[in-house]
C-alpha cells in the first residue's frame, strides 16, 4: 500500500503527467461552461486520445476532464441561469439569485470551495472503500457475477429513465447488442451477418462515443443557435477568504451533502442531477432558514455543489470493484481501462495496484488544482459560453470521427459509431436513454458468461435452480433485484393514488352542486 | 397516428423477432443468453405497445422544419464523408463535413460569403491539428485516400 502510495505520487507529479492532469481539468473546465456538451461525451472523445499513452497518464487525464468538468458546469448555472451539464442544475436555484445580486464572485468561489470540499471527501471514501468492497468481490462466483449484472440493470432501467418500461427495454436491447461476435464458451458466431470484423464483437468505446455524441450533436442542432447574457462582475479582494471562512462554519452541511454525493454516485444511474437535488432538498429541509433558500443562499451552493463533486468518485466505487459503473462517465472510463487491459475487481488493487491508486490518488491533485483555476479563473471561463455552436457541433462531430476511427484504424468502427449516433438519436426522441444501453452493452458479457458457467456447473452438481438461487448472496441480489423492479412501481402507484385521492377531495361534491 | 411508446413498443418487437430468427441457428450454450433476452425484450415490447394502445399519449412532433432538414443534412454530411474517406483520405473528407456542418448550423440569414470563409478556415486548422496530433503525436495512421497514396 505504501509502496502504490509514493509511486502513484511520483507518477502524479511527473511534469507530464501533471501537465495532462492540468490539460484534462481545463478541457474539463471548458466542458463545464458550454451548455449543450456533457462530461460524458467529453470523455468518450478524450479516451482515444489516451489509450496510445500509459496507463496511469491515460486515466490521470480522464479523472481531471471529469472532475474540472464537475467544477465547471457551475459557472453558467450561476453566471447565465443555465447548468453547464445536467448535474448543475440545483446550483442555478441559488447560484444566479446571488450573482444576480451582484454577488457574482461570491458564488463562484461558493462552487468552487464546495466541489474542492465534495471531491476530497469522494476521494477519501474511494480510497478506503473500494479496496474492501474489491475483497469482497472475490467471493464472488458465476451466479453471483451473473445476479449482480442483472441488478445494475434493473436498477439503471429503472432509475435513469423516466419510464421503468423503457429503460428496462434498454437495458435488454444493450445485452442483445453484447452478443454480436463469438459467443464466450460454445464459439458460435452471432449476428455478425457476414461481416469478419463483427466477429470480435462491437467495440464498447466505438459504442460510447456513437450513444453520447452524435446524439448531443444532432440536439443541439435542433435547440438552434442561443444567445446568453453572461453576468459580469470585477473580482474583489478578500470574497475569497471570507467565503471559505462561511462555509468551513458549515461543517455538517458540507460534509452531509458531500457523502450524499458519494452515495448516490455508488447507485447505478442516478448521478449528479439526482445527488444535487436530493443534497439541496435535504439542506432547506434541515436548515433554520428554508425560506431564504431560493433566493441566493450560499448554503444551497455549498449542498448543490459538493454532492456534485462526491458524485465522481462514487460512481467510480462500484466501477473499479464490480465493473458496474455508477455513471455514464464511469461507463466510459470502465472502456478507458479495458482498452489498457485492465479489468475492474480486485486484480486491480494487486496486480495494478500502482496504477490503480495513481488514478484514485491524483483526484486529490485534480480538485485542488481545478479549485485554483475555478476560484481565480471563473471570469475567464465564462467568455466560453459565447463559442458559437456552428463551431462547436461540427468540432464535435469531427472528433467522434477521429476518435471512433483511432481506436482499431478501421473505417468500418466508423460507420458503426454513426449508426449508433442516429439509433441514438432516434431511442432519444422516443424517450429512451443511452445510459441503460451502454450498460447493457457492459453488463452483457459479465452476466452471459455468469449465466453459462452456472449452468455448467449447476448441471454437473445436479441442480442448476440450486446453483442460481440457495447461495448466500445470489439470494441476497436476487431480492435487490426484485426490489429495484418493484420499488418504482409501487412508488407510481402510491403517486397516482394520492393524486386521485387528491383530485376527488377538490372536485366539487353533489351536496354542494345542489346548493347552488 | 401511433403514440410513442405504441411505436416503441413495435419497434422492440421487431427487434426481438429479427433477434429470435437469426439465433435459432445457435447451440444450446452459445444461444440460452440470446434466447432469455429476446423472451424479456418480447414481454417489455408486448407492455410497451399496450400501454400505448390503452394509455395513448399523442406522438410529440417538434414544430420547426428548418431543425429537422438541418438534422437530415449532418447526418447526410457525416455519412458522405464517411463513405468517401476510403478513397479520397481523411483530410479531405474532414474538412469538407466540417465545412458543411458548420454552414448548415449558420442561420440562413448570416450566410455570407464571409460565414463560408470563416467556417472553411476554422474547419482546416482544426482538422491540421488534429491530423497532426493524430498522426506525428499518438502514431495513429489516419487514411491517405486511395486517389492520393
Amino acid at each position: 500500500m505504501i509502496q502504490n502510495f509514493l509511486f502513484a505520487v511520483s507518477q502524479i507529479f511527473a511534469p507530464g503527467n501533471f501537465l495532462l492532469l492540468v490539460l484534462g481539468g481545463v478541457g474539463g473546465i471548458i466542458v463545464g461552461c458550454l451548455p449543450g456538451l456533457t462530461a460524458t461525451m467529453a470523455l468518450a472523445l478524450l479516451v482515444p486520445f489516451t489509450f496510445t499513452m500509459p496507463a496511469e497518464s491515460g486515466l490521470i487525464m480522464l479523472g481531471g476532464l471529469y472532475v474540472g468538468a464537475m467544477f465547471g458546469d457551475a459557472i453558467p448555472a450561476t453566471l447565465i441561469n443555465t447548468p453547464g451539464t445536467p448535474s448543475a442544475i440545483a446550483t442555478t436555484f441559488d447560484g444566479y439569485p446571488l450573482a444576480k445580486r451582484g454577488l457574482a464572485q461570491h458564488a463562484l468561489i461558493a462552487n468552487a470551495f464546495s466541489s474542492l470540499f465534495g471531491g476530497i471527501v469522494g476521494t477519501i471514501v474511494l480510497l478506503t472503500i473500494s479496496p474492501l468492497l474489491a475483497e469482497l468481490g472475490l467471493k464472488f462466483g458465476p451466479p453471483e457475477y451473473f445476479w449482480m449484472a442483472i441488478f445494475g440493470l434493473t436498477i439503471i432501467g429503472t432509475l435513469a429513465s423516466d419510464s421503468i418500461l423503457k429503460g428496462l427495454t434498454a437495458g435488454g436491447l444493450g445485452l442483445l447488442l453484447s452478443t454480436v461476435g463469438i459467443s464466450p464458451i460454445a464459439g458460435d458466431v452471432r449476428f455478425t451477418f457476414g461481416v469478419p470484423s463483427l466477429q470480435a464483437g462491437i467495440d464498447l468505446m466505438v459504442a460510447l462515443i456513437g450513444f453520447f455524441c452524435i446524439p448531443q450533436v444532432l440536439e443541439m442542432v435542433e435547440a438552434g443557435v442561443k444567445k446568453y447574457k453572461v453576468i459580469d462582475y470585477r473580482p474583489q479582494k478578500g470574497v475569497v477568504s471570507r467565503v471559505i471562512k462561511q462555509l468551513i462554519t458549515k461543517p455538517v452541511l458540507m460534509i452531509r451533502s458531500s457523502l450524499l454525493g458519494v452515495l448516490i454516485g455508488i447507485i447505478p444511474g442516478a448521478g449528479g442531477n439526482i445527488a444535487s437535488l436530493v443534497s439541496y432538498n435535504e439542506a432547506v429541509r434541515w436548515s433554520k432558514h428554508p425560506e431564504e433558500f431560493g433566493k441566493g443562499n450560499i448554503e444551497g451552493i455549498a449542498a448543490t455543489e459538493s454532492a456534485n463533486c462526491s458524485v465522481v468518485q462514487g460512481s467510480l466505487i462500484p466501477m473499479l470493484t464490480l465493473g458496474i459503473p455508477g455513471s455514464p462517465a464511469a461507463a466510459v472510463i470502465l472502456g478507458a481501462l479495458l482498452l489498457h487491459g485492465m479489468r475492474p475487481g480486485s486484480e486491480l488493487y494487486t496486480t495494478f495496484g500502482s496504477i490503480t491508486y495513481t488514478f484514485i490518488i491524483s483526484f486529490f491533485v485534480a480538485v485542488i488544482v481545478m479549485f485554483l483555476f475555478t476560484a481565480l479563473g471563473s471570469r475567464l471561463f465564462a467568455k466560453m459560453v459565447s463559442v458559437p455552436l456552428q463551431h462547436l457541433a461540427p468540432m464535435v462531430a469531427f472528433l467522434s470521427i477521429i476518435g471512433s476511427f483511432a481506436i482499431r484504424n478501421s473505417i468500418l468502427d466508423v460507420g458503426m459509431m454513426l449508426l449508433f449516433g442516429i439509433t441514438g438519436y432516434v431511442l432519444h426522441k422516443l424517450g429512451f436513454q443511452s445510459g441503460p444501453l451502454v450498460l447493457g452493452m457492459i453488463m452483457g458479457p459479465f452476466a452471459e458468461q455468469g449465466l453459462v458457467q452456472s449452468l455448467l456447473m449447476g448441471r454437473a452438481r445436479g441442480s442448476v435452480m440450486a446453483m442460481m438461487f440457495s447461495r448466500p448472496l445470489t439470494l441476497v441480489l436476487v431480492f435487490l433485484c426484485g426490489i429495484s423492479i418493484a420499488w418504482p412501481i409501487v412508488m407510481a402507484w402510491r403517486k397516482k393514488a394520492n393524486l386521485k385521492s387528491e383530485s376527488s377531495q377538490t372536485l366539487p361534491q353533489p351536496d354542494d352542486l345542489r346548493g347552488q | 397516428m401511433f403514440s410513442i411508446d405504441t411505436l416503441s413498443g413495435l419497434m422492440v418487437l421487431t427487434t426481438a423477432a429479427f433477434a429470435w430468427f437469426y439465433s435459432r441457428s445457435f447451440t444450446y450454450y452459445g444461444g440460452v443468453f440470446v434466447s432469455w433476452v429476446v423472451l424479456i425484450l418480447f414481454g417489455l415490447g408486448i407492455a410497451l405497445t399496450a400501454k400505448g394502445i390503452f394509455a395513448a399519449k399523442p406522438m410529440r412532433v417538434r414544430d420547426g422544419k428548418f431543425e429537422h432538414w438541418n438534422v437530415v443534412g449532418i447526418v447526410g454530411s457525416l455519412t458522405l464523408s464517411i463513405l468517401a474517406m476510403p478513397w479520397v483520405g481523411f483530410m479531405v473528407t474532414s474538412i469538407a463535413a466540417y465545412t458543411c456542418i458548420s454552414l448548415l448550423i449558420t442561420p440562413r440569414s448570416a450566410r455570407t460569403p464571409r460565414s463560408w470563409l470563416e467556417s472553411l478556415g476554422v474547419g482546416t486548422v482544426a482538422v491540421l491539428l488534429f491530423y497532426g496530433v493524430f498522426r506525428y503525436v499518438l502514431l495513429v495512421p489516419l487514411p491517405l485516400g486511395a486517389l492520393f497514396s
